[in-house]
């Protein structure tokens, strides 16, 4: 179960957490008209196939990496919400492309609706870095990155890289989502939302903001190049896929109006 | 003092010249939502990059910070205990009595939850690699010692340092946010018989100097 992240904790050795797609998370806390309700929680499911029953009437949203979904129910669908009746049940089926699903059920009676067009959390042609608190300690050439079948929301494990290998013996220092660690033997590990608070090894470089939802998504096996980015040109990006997003949900908020509220 | 960007929207101080953890501390209450220190540096999350640095500096210069001593029953039993003492051309006996002959300033708190960083050891018993192969499952209550550092895990973890004895103390964060070993205060291990561990089972451990003895 994830929860929207909880900053303020990083002290105590506790990481903001959240879902690793953000988008995603939002969308169905839209779909489901939680977005004021502090602890919505929902499912997320890691190229994973469930079967949910539901204990009472209420709706259902199911958000992100495409999945097949049967159920009795008419309007169970991905990438829609749906209602849901008492002690009916979805079975939902992990695909094949992207990676994490958002499920979510809301006692409330809404009418099925299914999304438009979904934002292009999954499609990925490289993830945009910047320079981190170690890049100039060594050399980092920017090597596509294959990822391992070691990952889950603490980090994202890699296929050593032979060009970054190091010895660097370094204090630990506070570290963030998305930060690239390099172990002595070149693993790249990219921090996920449960990732540690503080981090021993080097870290050349850290995903830009705006590129974490897509993190969530990586398979095994998956190769993707990495581009390196000024920090204030990822600022930007940061602002702008942001706005992006506040557009798709405002529409999303206007395409639901009329939702008669439980 | 200088700063180097963690993301776009947090930096790294470097080069502070009060103890980190003092500095974090003064930016928490000059309203940073999330400040970490650890050895030698602080992260700021969430701020202006153009933060004001030298008003955090003069917070913490201004202000008290309470010093605790915070007493770790322990057993020196660890399953590493053997092996690391031989590394260090001790017996298992002086490792444990060189353990307790030094007391502890926590530097840091992070990596798990409640995880206290500790040290530096005493040069008998420092410079211990890491364990080739950490371990997937590290049991809570577990003291561990790698480098020049000692640590006690808060929590059932996966780990790679030298486990040489168990406290039977919770050092979990409380549901009310309490850490039982905070960044500054000074830690000292003690040894105890196995009837004490039992009767100490899942206890805070005791604050012997300072708030809340």
């Amino acid at each position: 179960m994830v929860k929207r992240p909880k900053p303020g904790l990083r002290h105590l050795g506790i990481p903001p957490s959240g879902p690793f797609d953000t988008e995603s998370f939002r969308i169905l806390e839209t779909l489901l008209r939680q977005s004021n309700a502090t602890d919505f929680e929902a499912i997320e499911l890691a190229n994973a196939s469930v079967e949910l029953e539901f204990p009472t009437l209420g709706t259902v949203a199911i958000v992100g990496a495409p999945v097949s979904v049967q159920s009795d129910l008419p309007d169970a669908i991905t990438n829609a919400r749906f209602p849901v009746t008492t002690g009916s049940s979805v079975k939902i089926i992990a695909g094949t492309s992207g990676l994490r699903t958002y499920v979510a059920f809301a006692p409330v009676s809404l009418r099925a609706t299914r999304l438009s067009r979904v934002p292009g959390s999954v499609a990925l042609h490289a993830i945009r870095v910047i320079p981190g608190p170690q890049f100039s300690h060594g050399t980092w050439p920017l090597e596509p990155l294959t990822v391992s079948p070691i990952q889950d929301r603490v980090g994202i494990r890699y296929q050593p890289v032979d060009t970054w290998e190091h010895q660097l013996e370094l204090p630990s220092e506070p570290a963030v989502f998305g930060a690239i660690q390099v172990t002595p033997n070149g693993t790249p590990i990219i921090l996920g939302p449960d990732g540690p608070t503080i981090g021993g090894y080097p870290k050349p470089y850290v995903v830009c903001r705006a590129d974490l939802p897509k993190l969530a998504h990586l398979r095994t096996g998956q190769t993707v190049p990495l581009e390196m980015i000024q920090l204030e040109t990822a600022r930007i990006a940061n602002i702008e896929s942001g706005q992006q997003m506040d557009k798709f949900i405002s529409e999303l908020e206007i395409a639901l109006t009329g939702d008669c509220q439980a | 003092m200088r700063t180097e960007a963690l993301n776009e929207s947090s930096i790294l101080v470097r080069d502070i010249p009060i103890a980190p953890w003092k500095f974090a501390e003064a930016a928490r209450r000059l309203g940073v939502s999330d400040a970490v220190a650890s050895y030698e540096t602080v992260g700021l999350f969430d701020v202006p990059a153009d933060f004001d640095l030298e008003q955090i500096l003069q917070i913490a210069e201004a202000s008290d910070f309470a010093s605790r001593t915070v007493r770790i029953l322990a057993i020196y039993d660890g399953p590493d205990l053997v092996s690391a003492a031989e590394l260090l051309n001790l017996t298992p006996e002086a490792l444990a009595l060189a353990h307790q002959g030094t007391s502890y300033p926590c530097h840091a708190v992070g990596f798990r939850p409640g995880f206290a960083y500790l040290g530096p050891l005493s040069a008998t018993i420092s410079g211990l690699p890491r364990r080739a192969q950490p371990r997937t499952h590290v049991p809570p209550g577990s003291i561990a010692i790698t480098g020049r550092q000692t640590a006690i895990y808060p929590i059932a973890s996966p780990g790679g340092w030298q486990l040489i004895g168990r406290t039977p103390h919770d050092l979990s964060v409380t549901e009310d946010l309490q850490l039982a070993i905070r960044p500054g205060d000074i830690v000292q291990f003690v040894a105890c018989s196995e009837d004490e561990f039992q009767s100490n089972l899942g206890t805070r451990p005791q604050v012997v100097i300072g708030e809340g003895q």
